[in-house]
C-alpha cells in the first residue's frame, strides 16, 4: 500500500514536471520512434513538431538513458519488457545521444575508472554536482537551460538540495542541448559497420602489454559476437576471450566477454568475466576503451583496436626506453603483415639510434639490435617500419630522475559476507625530468614501467609508528599487488604504497601512492552507505 | 524501497567520505614548521608535502603536511610541480593528536615570502 502510494506520488510529480516544461525557448529534438511515443507519451506528451516533453530537450549516453529508464520503471510505474527497454535505450542513445567528440572526454565514467576530475570550474558546480556524483555524470547530459533548471528543481524536491543559479548557468553554457558537434554528428553518423578483423593492443597493470587480433561478427540490430586472441609481450602467455557487444549511436561499444577458464581463482585472473566500454572513432577505423572486472571494477585492460591495413603495420614494441651510449639493445617489434625479408633500413628509430642488425623476423614479429649514441637526443621519438609509424613509442634517456606509482591515488576495500574485497595493483614507472630540469612538469619524459624484480614494495599506514606491522590493513606482494586483510577491522585507513628502487652509489628512488582502504559498508545517523567505485551510495535506512 | 534510494543517487560526499577528517588533528592550536621539502604528492583524497624540519636539538625529522585533494587544488592553479624537493617552506597548521609528525595545512609561505593559496576544506 505504501509502495503503491509512493509510486503514484512519484508518477504525479514526474507527470507534473513533464507537463510543466514549456520547452518553447529552444527547438527540441523530435522523437520518431513509435515505441518511445507509446510507452512514454502518457506523461511526456508530443507536440505538433514531434517533440516529447522533457525528452526532446535532453541528450545523453546509453548509461544516462538506461538510468533514466530505470528510474521511470522503479519510481514512476512505467512497465516495460526487457526487449522494449533495450530498444528504447538504443533508439534514444542514437537520436538523443552525444556526439563522439562530446562523449570521449567523459569515457572514464563508462569505463569505471577512478579519475582525477580537475575540470570542476568553481565551488558552485562542485557543491551542486560533484559532491555526490562524479562530474562526468553531470557532463554526460546535454540539456536546454529550461531542462537544467528542471533538473535542479527535481533535486530540490526529491533530495532537498537548493538549486544553485550559478551552477545552472554554467551547465547551460557548458552542456547545451544544441552544439556544433551534435549537428555535425547528426549528419555524419552512419550505419555501424565493425564486423571483421581488428588489430588489438592492450595493457594491464602489473602484467604489461598484450597484442593480438579480434574477430567481430554481426549478430543483428547493432549487436556483435567477438573473439579476441591476445599474447603477452612480457612472457608470451596467451588469452582467448569471447563476448557479445552492442554499439549504441554508431560509436558507443558496450559489451561483455570472458576468457577460457584458467582454473586460477585469483581475483585478478585475466580470464575473468569482464564488461567492455569502448569509444569507436567516427570513421570506425579505431576504437579504445577498457575491459574491466572486480568488486569495484579495479581490474581492467586498457584496450586499443585498429583496422588492419593491406600494408605492413607496426603495432607495439616490447621496450619503452633505451639509454644513451648503450649497445646491442635487443628489441622486439610486434605487428601485422611484416614481409618475409626485413632489412635494418626498413626500421627507423630516429637520429642517434642505429639498427645494428635484424636478428629475426616473422609476419608478426621482428627482433632487432640497436645501438644508441652517447649524444642521442633525449626524449620521446617515433618508431617506423617503412610507412607504418608508432608516434612517441620510444624514449631515449641518460638517467632515471624519479619514479611514480600508477595509480598515484587508489582505493581498496575490506570485504564482508555480502561484498568481496577490493584489490589494487600498483606499478612503478620511471621518468626523466626533461629539459626544464624540474620534476613533475609537462616536459618530463615517461620511460615506461620499472622492471618489477628491481623494485621493493612496502606499506606505511598514516599516523602509525615506523616499524609497526601493517598486516591488519593488508599485504602488498613483490609485484605490487595489494590484498586487503581478510578480517574487516571496521575502519578506514589511509596508506602509502611505497616502491623503492635501489641505485648504485646513489640514494634509492622512492615513489608513493596514496591508497584509502575502506570498509565496504557503514551506517551513519540511521542510514546505510555502500561503496561504489570511489563514492558512497545511500542505501536507505539501516536494517 | 532500497532500489528507490539507490537510484536516486542520494550520495554523501565522495572520496572525502572514505577517509579521515579533521578528527586526527588538534584544531585548537596552530603550529608553524620551517624546513626543506623532500617530496610532494599531488594526490587524492589529500595532497601531501613531505618536509624535513630541524627541531630544537638540531635533529631533522620528516613531517607529512596534508592538504585538501588534488581535485580541489587544481582549479586554484596547483599542479604536481607547485612544490619541488629542495623548496624552503614555512607551513602553518594543526598537529596530529597522536604526536606523529603530521600536520593539517592552513597556510604555506615560500622562501620568497609568497603565500601559496590553499583550500583548508577537508
Amino acid at each position: 500500500m505504501v509502495r503503491s502510494a509512493l509510486s503514484l506520488f512519484c508518477c504525479l510529480v514526474s507527470c507534473t514536471a513533464a507537463f510543466a516544461q514549456p520547452g518553447a525557448s529552444e527547438a527540441g529534438i523530435p522523437v520518431t520512434d513509435p515505441l518511445v511515443i507509446a510507452k512514454c507519451g502518457a506523461c511526456h506528451t508530443v507536440d505538433q513538431q514531434g517533440n516529447m516533453q522533457r525528452i526532446s530537450w535532453e541528450r545523453t549516453t546509453p548509461e544516462g538513458w538506461q538510468e533514466a529508464l530505470k528510474r521511470m520503471i522503479l519510481s514512476d510505474g512505467v512497465t516495460l519488457a526487457p526487449p522494449e527497454a533495450r530498444s528504447i535505450v538504443k533508439y534514444l542513445s542514437a537520436s538523443h545521444g552525444l556526439a563522439p567528440e562530446e562523449a570521449k572526454p567523459i569515457m572514464y565514467d563508462a569505463e569505471r575508472r577512478i579519475h582525477h576530475e580537475t575540470n570542476i570550474p568553481n565551488d558552485h558546480v562542485d557543491h551542486a554536482c560533484a559532491r555526490c556524483h562524479n562530474f562526468a555524470h553531470a557532463l554526460a547530459w546535454r540539456r536546454s537551460p529550461d531542462e537544467w533548471k528542471q533538473l535542479a528543481d527535481m533535486h530540490a524536491s526529491r533530495l532537498k538540495l537548493s538549486p544553485d543559479a550559478e551552477a545552472i548557468a554554467f551547465l547551460s553554457k557548458a552542456a547545451p542541448l544544441h552544439t556544433p558537434e551534435w549537428d555535425a554528428w547528426s549528419a555524419r553518423a552512419r550505419t555501424t559497420n565493425i564486423a571483421g578483423r581488428w588489430l588489438v593492443t592492450a595493457s594491464l597493470l602489473g602484467h604489461g602489454k598484450y597484442f593480438g587480433e579480434m574477430q567481430v561478427d554481426a549478430a543483428g540490430d547493432d549487436e556483435f559476437n567477438t573473439t579476441v586472441h591476445l599474447t603477452s609481450v612480457n612472457d608470451g602467455s596467451t588469452i582467448v576471450r569471447s563476448g557479445r557487444s552492442v554499439v549504441y549511436g554508431s560509436y558507443a561499444w558496450r559489451g561483455r566477454s570472458k576468457g577460457n577458464p584458467s582454473g586460477d581463482p585469483a581475483a585478478n585472473d585475466v580470464a575473468s568475466d569482464a564488461r567492455e566500454a569502448l569509444w569507436i572513432s567516427p570513421d570506425q577505423s579505431t576504437a579504445e576503451g577498457r575491459w574491466f572486472w572486480g568488486q569495484y571494477q579495479e581490474f581492467g585492460f586498457d584496450v586499443k583496436l585498429r583496422r588492419p591495413s593491406s600494408d605492413p603495420t607496426l603495432v607495439t614494441l616490447d621496450r619503452s626506453s633505451l639509454k644513451t651510449g648503450s649497445e646491442a639493445n635487443r628489441i622486439r617489434l610486434m605487428g601485422d603483415r611484416f614481409p618475409g625479408q626485413v632489412a635494418p633500413t626498413d626500421l627507423d628509430f630516429g637520429s642517434g639510434v642505429k639498427v645494428r642488425r635484424v636478428v629475426s623476423s616473422t609476419s608478426s614479429e621482428i627482433v632487432a639490435e640497436l645501438d644508441v649514441a652517447a649524444d642521442a637526443t633525449l626524449g620521446k621519438r617515433d618508431v617506423a617500419f617503412r610507412h607504418s609509424v608508432l608516434p612517441g613509442a620510444m624514449a631515449i634517456y641518460d638517467r632515471v630522475d624519479y619514479i611514480k606509482i600508477a595509480p598515484d591515488s587508489a582505493m581498496a576495500a575490506f570485504g564482508d559476507q555480502a561484498h568481496g574485497r577490493g584489490y589494487q595493483q600498483f606499478e612503478a614507472v620511471a621518468y626523466q625530468r626533461g629539459p626544464d630540469g624540474k620534476l613533475h612538469t609537462p616536459d618530463d619524459v615517461e620511460l615506461g614501467p620499472v622492471d618489477p624484480s628491481s623494485v621493493t614494495w612496502s606499506l606505511e599506514v598514516f599516523y602509525s609508528s615506523p616499524g609497526k606491522s601493517t598486516d591488519f590493513v593488508g599485504k602488498i606482494s613483490p609485484s605490487g599487488f595489494f590484498t586487503p586483510a581478510s578480517d574487516n577491522p571496521k575502519a578506514n585507513f589511509d596508506v602509502w604504497a611505497v616502491a623503492t628502487l635501489p641505485r648504485e652509489k646513489e640514494r634509492p628512488l622512492v615513489g608513493k601512492a596514496y591508497m584509502v582502504v575502506t570498509v565496504p559498508i557503514y551506517t551513519l545517523n540511521g542510514r546505510q552507505y555502500i561503496r561504489d567505485l570511489d563514492r558512497w551510495i545511500d542505501n536507505g535506512p539501516a536494517q | 524501497m532500497r532500489n528507490f534510494f539507490l537510484l536516486l543517487f542520494l550520495l554523501i560526499p565522495g572520496i572525502a567520505g572514505a577517509h579521515h577528517g579533521y578528527a586526527a588533528f588538534d584544531t585548537t592550536a596552530e603550529v608553524t614548521l620551517k624546513g626543506t621539502v623532500t617530496d610532494f604528492h599531488f594526490t587524492n583524497p589529500h595532497c601531501v608535502i613531505e618536509i624535513d624540519v630541524k627541531d630544537d636539538k638540531g635533529e631533522v625529522r620528516n613531517w607529512k603536511a596534508e592538504l585538501t585533494s588534488a581535485n580541489h587544488l587544481a582549479p586554484k592553479g596547483w599542479t604536481e610541480a607547485s612544490v619541488q624537493p629542495g623548496d624552503e617552506l614555512a607551513i602553518t597548521g594543526y598537529r596530529a593528536k597522536n604526536g606523529s609528525p603530521s600536520l593539517w595545512v592552513n597556510k604555506i609561505r615560500m622562501a620568497n615570502g609568497e603565500e601559496l593559496k590553499v583550500d583548508t576544506s577537508n
